[in-house]
């Protein structure tokens, strides 16, 4: 780091932001001091962890894993935790301009301080952003220029959890360690180990070799990925003592899981500023497309009384006016009703609101929702998802048309006017009076609210399908950026004079998406090269930049059809030695029935056999 | 019962926009459980008001809030007051503080109504020094102008408006011209500046149109401003907390 200032100290980082932050949009995001903000004895902590979240301030602090990290490590005496996350652009230019290193929000250390650099990866297009951090820390991205450049031992451990470890690949070449599932036992089990290697003087090499085994330890250098003459995956060559398959780690009882009330509570507005409380995790219904539902399993519930203390701890340490109930699918958690009211009576006397963030159209009772909005009627959400039976059969969510119909009639009886329906295009087997479904389901809801005697405004948000690993649908293919515009069009053309508003997500950053959803470790170099040439925040439209993915195609000789087409049912996938706990046999026997357009039960009604809560498929 | 608070904003906090400490204030309140009264209607949100904003990046020696309590009558005013005073300095952050506070007599006037005088204190870097007389000349030939238009841009692409800043501009005072120092060359300005119902100064704009009058070699990154006090009753004879100035 030519050039670069040397900061021994905070104070003198802390000057130097002085004369760059009056320049910089919301300030507020880069100097850390909010209520709850952790301050730990840094010469005390024997591991000192920097939690990395590759988006800006608002996005990450609204981040449930975030906040249950945090205030689980740092309520370990052993253990320092702080936050980076990705500066906006005009903050990097100044930072770059100024010489100042990334540094955590709390110490105003640089990021080379610290034993620890722990990743969550959330959503495959902040991948770009994780190598733009590690550049202005100033730390190498690859694992192995790491250890040419004064060895392993002289840089932070890299580590990496959350939805994207379970296809990690793009990603292999710049970590030592994947976290695979629930985070609350397996990151201070980690840390810990860590610690120790590093009061004995136990080498990297060594302290890896002894955590791999461990179950959500995936230490991607033992696993050398086989490829044949044109570089196709051929399945991996795992070398000792690493174990054939990692499993991932799971909290089997989810009431004595650690839960964060005393958040850090931001002065700028979060994107969810307010008390999230965790119902529960996992979801039961087996959305053929959804990688959270799949890899989540299994299902695990809090007790009330344990989410009503919780509530009352939450408000009285961080004093929001809001306590959200989250989950994949709140409106299935057992008693959602009693909860709600129980929570709304003890919060009234706080004027503390309690709202429920996704609501799904089955588990919708119209009653339960005026129980939460009292008053306010902002608008209803609600997710068909595909546009006719058959596509909802193959995608097994299990809405039906009348479903929708009687749902919205009641609600605009209760007084809601905005409804919001989310679609999917894109879907295998899809043809085009799905996409006429989309249509006229959106304009039976309008005329729903005409018979009701209600001016109804109807929004339509239509994404682009992204085939998951872990998912049945992981084998299936991405249609091409242009025929998911041309659907688009074709969409718009049909509600053109309705009073539908319709939105569209942008299909080339869904193709990216893709690429990286399913990649193997050659996306690596994809990654290298899109860094290389300036990629950064490419999940934000105004920040994606279509002709640095081509240009950096075009640099690596790699083409996008080499991870949106379709996979064979018996070809290696590059992430079959992870397990998310559901087996590969229940994923296939999923894709033949979807296939059919067969509906698999919800799996509290008949166990479908996944293999999730350990039982053998 | 409304009460009257009077309180800085220091460091780190500067950067806490206006709004933001709207909803610090209201959260800080409930965490102290001070029950604050709402109001009616469909969104019924907490009866708290300010004074002026102090604009991002600038920190506050006094500044004032109004806060209207629901009280259940078990205690005096008085002693209501005090105990949610002391309840709600234990949530505040430490550069955050409150310095002091009044029962407000019912039919007290808003904070906006009565300050009408913001006095601030700039330190105004320079690439080179300049001589105290050069930059007294400096301060007079400027305030000397009849007229002194600046252009306000605003966010959300709204046409940016011209306005007359002289008429706001009380007093301008050089505060120490230094040669060298911890903080390089530069000179401390004291600015007072009125508020009314035709609007104000802002105080970084009358330092910005200064230094491009007098082609001051400044650096703008560099500057920092405190807003030190903030005054009614004309003339700095009254705080907005009812009791006279000293003189």
């Amino acid at each position: 780091m030519t050039g670069a200032i040397a900061y021994n100290e905070a104070a003198s980082l802390r000057r130097a932001l002085e004369r760059v932050l009056p320049a910089v949009a919301k300030p507020g995001r880069y100097t850390g001091g909010e209520w709850n903000m952790a301050r730990k004895d840094w010469a005390a902590a024997e591991v000192r962890l920097a939690f990395l979240f590759p988006d800006v301030y608002e996005v990450a602090m609204s981040n449930l894993a975030l906040r249950i990290l945090y205030g689980l490590v740092n309520d370990d005496p052993r253990f320092l935790c702080e936050r980076v996350f990705a500066p906006w652009p005009d903050m990097a230019e100044k930072m770059r301009a100024a010489g100042i290193p990334l540094y955590g929000l709390e110490s105003l250390r640089p990021l080379r301080a610290f034993d620890v650099l722990g990743v969550t990866l959330q959503y495959e297009l902040s991948y770009t952003n994780i190598l733009y951090m590690l550049d202005l820390a100033g730390i190498p991205r690859r694992s192995a220029r790491r250890r040419q450049s004064g060895g392993a031992e002289n840089w932070p451990w890299l580590l990496a959890g959350g939805a994207g470890a379970f296809n990690p690949e793009p990603l292999a070449p710049f970590f030592d360690i994947f976290l695979l599932g629930d985070g609350e036992e397996l990151l201070p089990a980690v840390l810990a180990q860590i610690g120790a290697a590093k009061k004995n003087g136990v080498s990297r090499a060594e302290t890896l070799r002894r955590l791999t085994g461990r179950a959500g330890v995936y230490v991607p250098e033992f696993y050398t990925p086989q490829t044949d003459g044109q570089g196709v995956f051929q399945g991996v060559r795992v070398e000792a003592p690493a174990p054939a398959q990692v499993q991932k780690a799971v909290v089997t009882d989810f009431s004595a899981a650690y839960f964060p009330v005393r958040c850090i509570v931001p002065y700028n507005e979060a994107v969810h500023d307010r008390i999230m409380l965790e119902v529960m995790r996992g979801c039961t219904r087996g959305c053929r497309f959804c990688q959270a539902g799949m890899t989540g399993r299994p299902l695990r519930e809090r007790r009330p009384e344990l989410l009503r203390r919780q509530a009352q701890e939450a408000v009285r340490a961080t004093g929001y006016e809001e306590i959200s109930l989250v989950s994949l699918s709140t409106g299935d958690y057992s008693g959602v009703g009693g909860l709600l009211r129980d929570l709304t009576a003890d919060m009234a006397a706080w004027s503390v609101n309690v709202s429920l963030p996704s609501l799904r159209l089955d588990s919708f009772d119209v009653t339960l929702a005026a129980e939460v909005q009292k008053v306010r009627k902002s608008g209803l959400t609600f997710a068909p998802e595909a546009g006719s039976q058959r596509l909802r059969d193959v995608i097994n969510k299990g809405v039906r048309d009348e479903d929708l119909i009687q749902t919205v009639t009641a609600a605009f009886a209760a007084g809601w006017h905005n409804i919001k329906l989310y679609y999917m295009i894109g879907l295998p087997t899809e043809r085009e009076e799905d996409l006429d479904g989309i249509a006229a389901q959106a304009e039976a809801v309008l005329a729903a609210g005409r018979r009701a005697g209600v001016r109804a405004r109807v929004a339509v948000s239509v994404s682009n399908f992204v085939p998951k690993p872990h998912t049945p649908f992981q084998w299936a293919a991405q249609d091409d950026p242009a025929v998911l515009l041309a659907k688009q069009s074709y969409l718009r053309e049909k509600l053109r004079r309705t009073a539908v508003k319709l939105q569209c997500h942008d299909a080339e950053m869904s193709a990216a998406e893709a690429v990286l959803s399913r990649a193997d470790r050659r996306g690596a170099d994809l990654l290298e090269a899109l860094a290389d040439r300036g990629a950064m925040f490419d999940s934000w439209s105004e920040w994606f930049r279509p002709e640095l993915w081509r240009a950096a195609f075009a640099a690596t000789g790699l083409k996008a059809a080499d991870f949106t087409g379709a996979r064979s049912l018996t070809a290696p996938l590059p992430w079959d030695h992870l397990s998310a706990g559901v087996c590969g046999a229940f994923l296939r026997a999923e894709a033949e029935k979807a296939g059919r357009a067969e509906r698999t039960a919800d799996c509290r009604l008949i166990c479908g056999r996944c293999g999730a809560c350990g039982g053998a498929a | 019962m409304k009460i009257r608070l009077l309180y800085n904003k220091l460091a780190e906090a500067k950067y806490v926009a206006h709004l933001d400490l709207t909803r610090f204030l209201e959260r800080a309140l409930r965490r102290a459980g001070v029950p604050v009264a709402r109001s009616q209607g469909f969104n019924p949100h907490a009866r708290i008001s300010f004074g002026p904003p102090l604009a991002v990046g600038v920190e506050g020696l006094g500044e004032y809030a109004d806060v209207e309590i629901q009280s259940d009558g078990r205690l005096k005013p008085a002693a209501a007051a005090e105990q949610a005073v002391r309840a709600l300095r234990a949530q505040m952050p430490p550069n955050i503080s409150i310095l002091d506070y009044c029962l407000l007599p019912p039919g007290a006037p808003a904070l906006t109504a009565i300050i009408d005088l913001a006095c601030y204190l700039a330190w105004i870097p320079l690439r080179e020094p300049r001589a105290e007389a050069e930059l007294e000349r400096a301060l007079a030939d400027w305030l000397a102008q009849a007229e002194i238009m600046v252009v306000r841009t605003k966010e959300g692409g709204a046409r940016p408006v011209s306005k007359n800043i002289r008429p706001f501009v009380r007093r301008l005072a050089l505060r120490g011209a230094a040669a060298t120092g911890a903080d390089g060359p530069g000179f401390g300005l004291e600015l007072e500046i009125g508020l009314s119902n035709a609007g104000s100064a802002k105080a970084a704009e009358v330092v910005r149109s200064l230094c491009a009058f007098a082609a001051l070699p400044w650096e703008q990154a560099g500057l920092s401003l405190v807003r030190t006090g903030l005054f009614a009753g004309g003339e700095k004879r009254l705080s907005p907390l009812l009791t006279p100035c000293p003189r």
